[in-house]
């Protein structure tokens, strides 16, 4: 999926960015926006801890950038990750033959949320790597802190005895989405993030940084930066 | 899930494309070898026969909160297989709980443990005794948390950890899945063996067992 991505994002930029200008190119001040359509919680952690996922959401974020208009650039942006309605984690689901010979089974304690969304502050720096025409294709990285707000529910699945047979019965109370997320004895979340990512500059001022790759928690797919310089 | 998003950028690496997560199912024969590993010995005359108390169970919970939930998650969650009569004193023959203390071998960072000793007695093994029949006497101590653990915290609920230990004190001793440390009395697999296990009466031998007490 992310090499899809990286690859339609350099055609694109290389069909629209105009070609490297050989006068200097100065480093300048600018603001950046940054969306994510969409970011999920990859299966392959669910897979390597056992646990069930369907973690997903939306990002934008707003910040300061220092660039060059076709190279590299740092900055310092504040993000606000959505997590999607009714995104459900943890627990995993297990079965045991009942007496009746048919499978029983329970997924144990997962987590509901609603309305949640991890507000951060993320130090990011884009490294060029090599160019293709009018193209860079480079490394993004991000550091940061964020905090988790919302409301969430606490699921326990269980089986219980009732009425002559075994069934799966589910117990549901209120938590905070910091306890649904477990990080109510962390003072705040440490955010990584890195992914591959191709830019172009258009125009005087405008450029145009596209990703696809890790950010916690999820993996952005992909994430689109407009930066203006002045 | 706090620590699975310290892990997220070193796996998530491995790829994003994978198979969904398959559902394991135990077997009724899973279920027996598993109360036969997992529950203590007893022996009423020469006959391996399985260990646990003769129910109503007599519990001092010491007023907390976390035991009280425990002990109504198994009293409803069995139908009244596995029932407790609540006391305000330490029984002669039964379970007492206390705040504090757990650092026994069992469970991580000393969040729980259960022994022979006085509830709040720095203690660390769980000798057990039995009558004639086979079933449990004596006094099975429960302390919940530590100075270094929150047990509240460290379960995925927060009777799990009590509930873990519970299952300790009415007869399981060895760990298996499902009865790892923090998932209370939620696994399918724990509760099919806890179900079992008081399913058959007092002084039934391990060879005869009656996965959930049904004829096969």
């Amino acid at each position: 999926m992310t090499t899809r991505i990286l690859g339609c994002a350099v055609l694109l930029c290389a069909t629209l960015s105009e070609p490297a200008f050989a006068q200097s190119d100065p480093v300048r001040w600018g603001v950046g926006l940054v969306a994510v359509p969409y970011w999920n919680f990859p299966d392959a952690i669910a897979r390597a801890g056992e646990f069930e996922e369907s973690l997903s959401g939306n990002e934008i974020g707003i910040g300061i950038v220092r660039a060059r208009l076709r190279g590299g650039d740092w900055g310092l942006s504040v993000v606000r990750k959505s997590v999607s309605d009714g995104s459900r984690f943890g627990g995993t689901r297990t079965c045991v033959e009942g007496p009746a010979g048919t499978p029983l089974c329970a997924r144990g304690t997962s987590h509901v949320v609603h309305n949640t969304s991890f507000l951060s502050v993320q130090l990011h720096k884009y490294w060029t790597l090599f160019r293709i025409g009018g193209v860079h294709v480079g490394l993004a990285g991000a550091l940061g802190v964020a905090k988790v707000s919302g409301d969430g529910e606490e699921r326990i699945e269980h089986l219980e005895a009732s009425g002559g047979g075994i069934v799966a019965r589910e117990q549901i109370s209120t938590v905070t989405a910091e306890e649904a997320f477990d990080t109510s004895h962390l003072p705040v979340i440490p955010i990584l993030g890195l992914e591959p990512a191709v830019s172009a500059g258009f125009g005087r001022s405008v450029r145009v940084r596209i990703g696809s790759g890790v950010n916690v928690p999820g993996l952005r797919l992909p994430s689109v930066s407009v930066q203006y310089l002045f | 899930m706090g620590r699975r998003l310290l892990l997220l950028p070193i796996v998530s690496v491995l790829g994003c494309d994978a198979a969904p997560l398959e559902t394991h199912t135990y077997s009724t024969d899973d279920i027996r070898a598993t109360l036969e590993l997992s529950n203590f010995d007893a022996h009423a005359g020469p006959t391996r026969v399985i260990a646990r108390w003769r129910v109503p169970i007599e519990v001092n919970t010491n007023g907390i909160e976390r035991a009280e939930t425990a002990l109504r998650h198994y009293e409803q969650w069995t139908g009244g297989l596995v029932r407790f009569t609540r006391v305000s004193t330490n029984p002669v023959n039964g379970i007492a709980f206390a705040e504090g203390g757990g650092h026994g071998p069992d469970g991580p960072g000393g969040c729980g443990n259960v022994h022979d000793g006085p509830p709040t007695a720095p203690h660390s093994s769980l000798n057990v005794r039995f009558d004639n029949a086979g079933a449990f006497t004596g006094l099975h101590s429960i302390q919940l948390g530590s100075s270094t653990c929150d047990d509240a915290s460290e379960g995925h609920y927060e009777s799990a950890v009590a509930e873990h230990e519970l299952g300790h004190a009415l007869g399981l001793s060895r760990h298996f899945d499902g009865f790892v440390g923090n998932e209370g009395f939620s696994h399918p697999l724990m509760f099919a063996v806890m179900y079992t296990l008081y399913a058959n009466p007092v002084g039934t031998p391990k060879s005869s067992v009656r996965i959930y007490g049904v004829t096969p």
